[in-house]
């Protein structure tokens, strides 16, 4: 048969095959991947400033994990444990839905110790997270207004509670593309999906071109549909890919020039790599049982967290651009001990396997990892529950997160709340600040960042946001 | 000019304006002096050791602790230009960083919560060279805040900041002016602009405007510079922000524009309960002595004669105000010409309260002394005189004179809100060629350009062209074959009829209609939860294309289903197109819940039925197309007495409640019987019933009305909706109603009756099926044009407004709208017409002259291939497979059935944030907004689906089985078979060499898995020819 070989060097040295460069410059520009519309980018795909930071892995714990009960220690509740709020604490939570001001104060049943250098406080909840306590900044002064799960999620992923927005990963892609030329360039995970549903905006792509989009990835399954069925070898797709294209050709040359067809033609070139790669990518076993066993992999509780972290760090070396990990279940209404409990083993050991890993494979310095969920949880009990059924209510008005890697200083602790961890009483800052510190991190200008639609030039922080400069 | 006889009807009485003036405040604050006992904090600077003070106690002037100063960068103590000879006085010098900066901040004695608090500060801003030679951006601020901030923290996100900053937008745009904001997103910019080298007083007002000790601090006020008799007169006022609830520290800050050069003078900082407090603190420090007062107390003119509008009024409107407020358009968005408008009656806002003048607000914004609320803006105030005329016009009654400034008639030259008529065939193409009318107009337009057609495409294309496009499907062999053979004149008019009375053409066309209603079988937003019986509306919607039901009659359906005389369960299953809305399920705020879904049911009814922008008129009067904000507000009141929910049907069958579980994904049903039963209802109770929109006040009184499962759902209360009065919303905010409207369409599109009860949507309908409707019958008949060449005649299908995409062939459009009404709303009429034409039988081979002449092929001289909607790529699959279930209608099918019954993907559950991975992939919309025209796009996730996913590896064995037996074991005979199967035609001798040599080999030995007994190869060159882009296009 006449073989029909070609790779993308050839197709892009070789104007002569008839592709349009408007169809390739779409399709190369974007990571594997093309619209039909491509004039409206109105971006010119970069950094602003240079930048040693390349990658971001958001752990995002869906829920809300409970600050008081990991990295904002409270004495002042272990002492008031069963009272009242104190009226002079009352005033200052701002007069959000079920702040539970009126409930009673309810005591870590964690205890907290100082690890590392730095001596950050870290509840026994967290033992392997601690032992990185000096790479992590600690920022217990977030806080925002929404005190519901979904708007919750989306306001943290997205910057708006109405999850119309294009999300964070999204704004990633488009501002930098992606270094991953056979890797989908912003990947989502989801692991223990109990509890409220992930939020499609968190990954979608609002105003922004579809190509951006998030692929969710299962860990098992890897990208959709990159199996390659049983009846075929690789030699069989690759021969089957050339009759394709081929084909495809011929009935290019009775349309002559058309960039939808030429796209299509070479997105099957594409979508062939991202599944020879991807398998790669995903199949752990390559790994040291010492690497896997330092994620929790060969542990039933850690396993899928594990194998999800472990899989971050392998599309970080592959230049995926964004990484989002979204572990549910950590809202801790009632038995807050027992489900923290459950939920801090199933995350703690693989999140320090990957800080550790990234570190000793010198890669932590160019991804930024960050921690946390759409919130906190209230100081005091929900409802009239007793003993270790005892449970604590959402906690927008102040919560933790933390940022590692990335160029970010570790071993610090940014703001502060009040004797009780209701507010923030120093640096208070809000989810929009952290997506500007992300953007800024990768070397982007959450100004210059744009994209017009609708005739209006729109940036990631359109409703505000100003980077932290002191995580740097 | 005051001429003697005016000077004699003026005469002045300050004793008035102190009456006004305190009953405008509000009790808020007082003009009378200030107690001592007003002041919460102070500050002079005075003291040489302040920055040195270690003291952590409360001192007299009402702080706790000392000054902090930032140990990035100090502030100096200097000596104050305010200097006399008499008195050393000193300021503090804060410079520049070129970065974040807080340099000195301080601690309040008490944390402060109350309603409002005041608060001063003098400053200025030495000059520098380059600021006198180009706009050098500047930054500065006082902040008041929970917290300290640290050196460089931002006091951004909620905190009052107060202060000079370069304006990013608005008239003052790059200019460094006075400001205030909550946050960067939050800012009211002055037209103050910062003068280096003045000494400026600041004063602000922070205020909560729902007391509390936990609620936000939501509005923010400015003067700069102001006389003591300014307190009502605020430069700027920032309202219902989100801001801190509290405040315990006050302090200044610099930023990045505050750059190493900038040099800010500070002295004087005072927090106090009273603007005359803050405004004499500042007073008694500067050259003024405290209490001597800088101006005597402005007198009010008042005009006591009878006003005469075109003497009086008329001259000043003209002069003053019509620029920016008459015509159809104004730049300003409210018109002055009109007497109504100061009724508010467009935008539901009054400006005027005829016989009283002090609450007019259009006195107010005359008057005004701040910068951005007076009119004329940028401008010199209207005189005393003629402000005494204006109070004396309105309190007199606001005569007006009709000859003079006539009520406008609304109405508007645009093409597509003129009634259509139907224009003649053009009579100039060749004479060889046979006159289809539709060809007529086309190859008009083409000779008019110059532009040479393609021929005819091969009666193989076109009845693979013909099953597609219609049908959604492509032709099957025998089907393919019957018409090759049938060699009679009228094969293809026959193939056509038969086409068109396929049951699966109202799948096809119905999928469409589905797009543009935003259907789906969810609640949508958070949670998502399922709708169990909307698909009965979209059987509803395919049986009517199916039956050619009359497009008007359609519509009546949809609109007033309920409301009808004949009204039938048929007709409550189509008011399914209203209730196609989204509804949050944690929206506590039952009004703001309640407008949103009548938001989206007007947005949506106007713009898949009348082609019309009308959510741009939602806050305001449309900016460039003639609908006003009463407009969309009317065409509301059509629906506000109405609520989506499940209705119960009378002739339907009762499905058992376990059934339903088969229609919705496990999870997903699990989620929608958990949040039943917190609702304690049981679905299982209910009788028949369909998801639709209905009015007990409108509607029938026999409709029952079931409960709802959502988590927190609209209570339903017949009584609530009849006492339901539709207000225009001002600025379109839930919660704030303007002026009161009854139903009615946009004015420019028709007089509406006065009487349009007792049921308002089937006049509606009755108004948009009327042949004095100029949009209905084109917008529809353009959708039609573009399900069948990828592109309407007017290529933005739901905008047909002034901002819309011209026609490019406006004859036709017309024609064919006017076919559609002589022909009894008969949309297969016009498809009939439509693919009878040569135009549709085109080929679409390329001719590079006229592609050089019309790249966009927007004449259409060649047939437009495209690639096929999602749907379409999976039936057709299921169609070379043979193994489609043709079944038509019924409830939906979830993942986990489908591969036991293959049915067309429009039967795939459509729970909203659960769609088919094929519709996600290939571009079907999500059913959250009216999708009149769907995105091509190509990403590599798509070739995956086609090669990869087990459902097309299922069909791609399957194919192989077919071909296996029917055409044996040589590999020839094999390639052939398939080829007529997927593409509909025989291969090519090259492409018949290409696909044998595939197989391994090619000496017609076939590779039979011992296994499995598969014939590998024989798949794999199957499911080669699936994913070919001749299989996924429209030839």
């Amino acid at each position: 048969m006449n073989p029909i070989q070609f790779n993308r060097r050839v197709l892009l040295g070789e104007a002569g095959l008839g592709f349009g460069t408007l169809a390739l410059n779409a399709l190369l520009q974007s990571n594997s991947v093309a619209h039909a519309d491509h004039s409206k980018t109105s971006h010119q795909q970069g950094a602003h400033f240079p930048s040693h930071v390349k990658s971001v892995i958001f752990l995002f714990m869906s829920g809300g994990p409970s600050h008081v009960d990991t990295f904002d220690p409270k004495p002042t509740l272990t002492k008031l444990e069963g009272e009242p709020v104190p009226a002079s604490i009352v005033g200052n939570v701002p007069n959000i839905p079920r702040s539970g001001v009126n409930s009673k104060l309810m005591a870590s049943p964690f205890s907290f110790q100082k690890y590392g250098q730095s001596g950050i406080e870290v509840s026994d909840l967290l033992p392997e997270t601690a032992k990185h306590v000096d790479d992590l900044c600690v920022i217990r002064s977030l806080n925002h207004r929404i005190p519901v799960h979904g708007p919750g999620e989306c306001v943290t992923l997205t910057g708006s509670g109405l999850g119309d927005r294009p999300s964070l990963g999204a704004w990633f892609t488009y501002g930098l593309g992606s270094e991953a030329e056979n890797l989908p360039g912003f990947v989502v995970m989801s692991s223990n999906t109990t509890g409220p549903a992930p939020q499609r905006p968190g990954w979608g792509t609002g105003f922004l071109p579809a190509r951006y989009q998030g692929t969710l990835i299962d860990d098992q399954r890897g990208v959709p549909y990159s199996k390659l069925p049983d009846l075929y070898s690789t030699d069989d797709r690759r021969k089957q890919l050339n009759f394709i294209h081929w084909m495809n050709q011929q009935h290019l040359t009775e349309q002559a020039s058309n960039s939808e067809l030429e796209a299509r033609i070479e997105s099957y070139e594409l979508g062939f790599r991202m599944q020879m790669t991807a398998p790669e990518v995903l199949d752990l076993t390559t790994e040291t049982s010492h690497t896997q066993q330092m994620y929790g992999i060969d542990q039933k509780p850690t396993a899928e967290f594990g194998r999800h972290c472990l899989l971050a760090r392998r599309l970080v070396e592959q230049g995926v651009r964004f990484i989002q990990l979204r572990n549910g279940g950590w809202d801790a209404h009632g038995a807050l001990k027992g489900n923290h409990t459950n939920r801090a083993k199933a995350t703690d050991l693989p999140v320090a396997g990957l800080l550790q890993d990234l570190k000793q494979r010198g890669l932590l310095d160019q991804t930024l990892v960050l921690w946390g969920g759409e919130f906190g949880r209230t100081p005091t009990t929900e409802g009239n529950r007793t003993g270790d059924s005892r449970g604590r209510d959402h906690s927008p008005a102040g919560y933790t997160m933390w940022l590692a890697g990335g160029g970010v200083r570790g071993g610090q602790v940014i703001g502060t709340t009040d004797e009780l961890g209701y507010v923030p009483v120093e640096r208070p800052l809000s989810p929009h600040d952290l997506h500007a510190t992300l953007l800024h991190s990768l070397g982007l200008d959450q100004h210059k960042l744009t994209y017009l639609h609708n005739n209006r030039e729109e940036i990631p922080t359109v409703l505000g946001g100003e980077v932290i400069q002191e995580v740097f | 000019m005051i001429d003697a006889v005016d000077c004699k009807r003026i005469i002045s009485s300050s004793f008035l304006l102190m009456m006004i003036s305190l009953s405008d405040l509000n009790g808020a604050y007082s003009l009378f002096a200030a107690e001592k006992s007003d002041h919460i904090a102070e500050e002079r600077f005075q003291d040489l050791d302040l920055f040195r003070l270690s003291s952590n106690s409360v001192d007299s002037k009402g702080w706790l602790g000392p000054w902090i100063t930032s140990r990035i960068l100090p502030p100096q103590i200097v000596e104050s230009p305010l200097k006399t000879t008499e008195t050393s006085r000193q300021d503090v010098l804060i410079l520049g960083t070129g970065d974040r900066n807080n340099p000195l901040r301080r601690q309040l004695a008490e944390t402060f919560t109350d309603e409002e608090l005041f608060v001063g500060y003098r400053f200025l801003y030495e000059p520098d060279e380059i600021a006198a030679t180009q706009t050098d951006p500047e930054f500065f601020i006082l902040w008041l805040d929970r917290t300290d901030g640290s050196d460089r923290a931002v006091h951004n996100s909620q905190v009052p900041n107060i202060g000079v900053h370069l304006a990013d937008r608005g008239p003052s745009r790059s200019k460094n002016v006075f400001m205030v904001r909550f946050g960067s997103q939050q800012t009211a910019w002055s037209h103050r602009e910062l003068e280096p080298g003045k000494t400026y007083h600041v004063i602000a007002r922070v205020s909560k405007e729902v007391p509390g000790e936990r609620n936000d601090y939501s509005q923010l006020q400015l003067w700069v510079d102001p006389t003591a008799e300014d307190a009502d007169q605020p430069l700027l006022t920032l309202n219902k922000q989100q801001g801190i609830n509290q405040i315990r520290w006050a302090g200044f800050a610099t930023g990045v524009k505050t750059e190493v050069e900038d040099r800010i003078r500070v002295g004087d900082l005072i927090l106090s309960r009273s603007w005359d407090d803050v405004y004499n603190f500042l007073q008694s420090d500067s050259n003024h002595s405290p209490g001597q007062s800088s101006q005597s107390m402005p007198q009010q003119l008042v005009w006591k004669e009878p006003i005469d509008f075109r003497d009086d009024i008329y001259p000043i409107l003209k002069e003053r105000c019509f620029d920016c407020h008459a015509g159809e358009f104004p730049d300003s968005g409210y018109r002055l010409d009109v007497r109504n408008e100061f009724l508010g009656y467009s935008t539901g806002e009054a400006f005027v309260l005829p016989g009283n003048s002090r609450r007019s607000h259009l006195i107010d914004v005359l008057t005004s002394r701040a910068d951005d609320g007076r009119m004329p803006p940028d401008d010199e105030p209207l005189s005393e005189i003629q402000i005494a005329k204006f109070r004396a016009w309105i309190d007199q009654g606001l005569a007006w004179d009709d000859e003079l400034l006539p009520a406008p008639k609304v109405e508007s030259d645009h093409w597509a809100f003129q009634r259509i008529s139907r224009p003649e065939v053009p009579r100039t193409i060749p004479a060889t060629q046979q006159a289809h009318p539709i060809d007529a107009f086309i190859v008009t337009r083409q000779h008019e350009h110059g532009i040479q057609a393609t021929e005819s495409a091969s009666r193989r294309i076109l009845i693979r062209r013909l099953y597609l496009d219609l049908l959604g499907l492509p032709p099957t062999i025998e089907e393919t074959e019957s018409f090759l053979n049938d060699n009679s004149p009228d094969a293809y008019d026959e193939l056509v009829e038969q086409v068109l009375d396929s049951p699966h053409y109202g799948e096809r066309m119905g999928r469409f209609w589905l797009d543009l209603a935003r259907w789906g079988e969810s609640q949508g937003f958070q949670h998502d939860i399922p709708r169990p019986f909307a698909w009965r509306y979209r059987d509803y919607v395919i049986n009517s294309f199916n039956n050619d039901k009359p497009y008007d009659q359609f519509l009546k359906e949809q609109l007033a289903g309920d409301e009808l005389k004949n009204q039938s369960d048929e007709t409550l299953v189509a008011t399914g197109f209203l209730a196609a809305a989204r509804i949050s399920g944690n929206q506590m705020d039952k009004e703001i819940q309640r407008t949103e879904v009548m938001f989206d049911i007007v947005d949506n009814t106007a713009s898949a039925l009348l082609g019309l922008t009308l959510e741009c008129a939602q806050c305001h009067n449309h900016k460039f197309e003639p609908l006003s904000q009463r407009d969309y507000y009317r065409f509301l009141a059509f629906f506000s007495q109405g609520q989506m929910g499940n209705l119960k049907l009378k002739q339907a069958e009762q499905i058992p409640a376990e059934e339903i579980k088969n229609w919705f994904s496990k999870s997903s049903y699990n989620f929608y019987l958990s949040e039943a039963k917190k609702l304690k209802i049981n679905p299982a109770e209910y009788e028949p019933h369909t998801w639709g929109f209905y009015s007990p006040v409108t509607g029938n009184s026999d409709i029952e009305f079931l409960p709802v499962v959502n988590r927190s759902p609209l209570p339903y209360s017949p009584e609530f909706l009849k006492r339901q009065q539709t207000s225009i919303l001002v600025r379109g905010v839930p919660g704030s109603p303007g002026l009161p409207v009854e139903p009615g369409w946009p004015a420019v599109l028709g007089t509406v009756p006065s009487e349009l009860s007792p049921t308002p949507r089937q006049a509606l309908s009755d108004w948009l099926s009327s042949p004095e409707n100029p949009l209905v019958a084109r917008v529809w008949a353009n959708r039609i044009w573009q399900s069948h060449f990828g592109r309407g005649i007017v290529s933005t299908p739901s905008n047909f407004g002034t901002h819309g995409s011209l026609p490019s062939h406006p004859q036709l459009l017309d024609w064919l709208a006017s076919e559609l009404l002589s022909n009894g709303w008969s949309t297969k009429h016009l498809h009939r017409l439509i693919v009878t034409s040569n135009t549709y039988k085109q080929s679409s081979r390329l001719i590079p002259k006229s592609l050089e002449q019309d790249p966009e092929n927007k004449y259409l001289w060649r047939w437009p291939q495209r690639r096929l909607e999602a749907e379409a790529i999976r039936d057709s699959v299921l169609v070379a497979t043979g193994e489609l279930n043709r079944k038509v209608g019924g409830p939906s099918i979830p993942p986990q059935h489908v591969e036991e019954q293959l049915r067309r993907t429009i039967y795939l559950t459509q729970r909203r944030s659960e769609l088919p991975d094929v519709m996600t992939m290939f571009d079907a919309p999500d059913g959250i907004k009216s999708c009149s025209r769907r995105d091509v796009s190509t990403v590599a996730l798509q070739p995956l689906y086609l090669l990869n996913s087990p459902f097309v590896v299922s069909r791609a064995k399957k194919l192989a089985e077919l071909i296996q037996a029917d055409a044996g074991q040589e590999r020839s005979t094999q390639v052939e078979a398939v080829f007529l199967r997927t593409l509909g035609r025989e291969p090519t001798e090259i492409e018949k060499r290409q696909a044998v040599s595939l197989f391994s080999d090619p000496s017609n030995q076939v590779d039979i898995s011992e296994e499995t007994s598969e014939d590998m190869q024989l798949i794999q060159f199957c499911h080669a020819m699936l994913n070919l882009n001749e299989f996924v296009y429209l030839p």
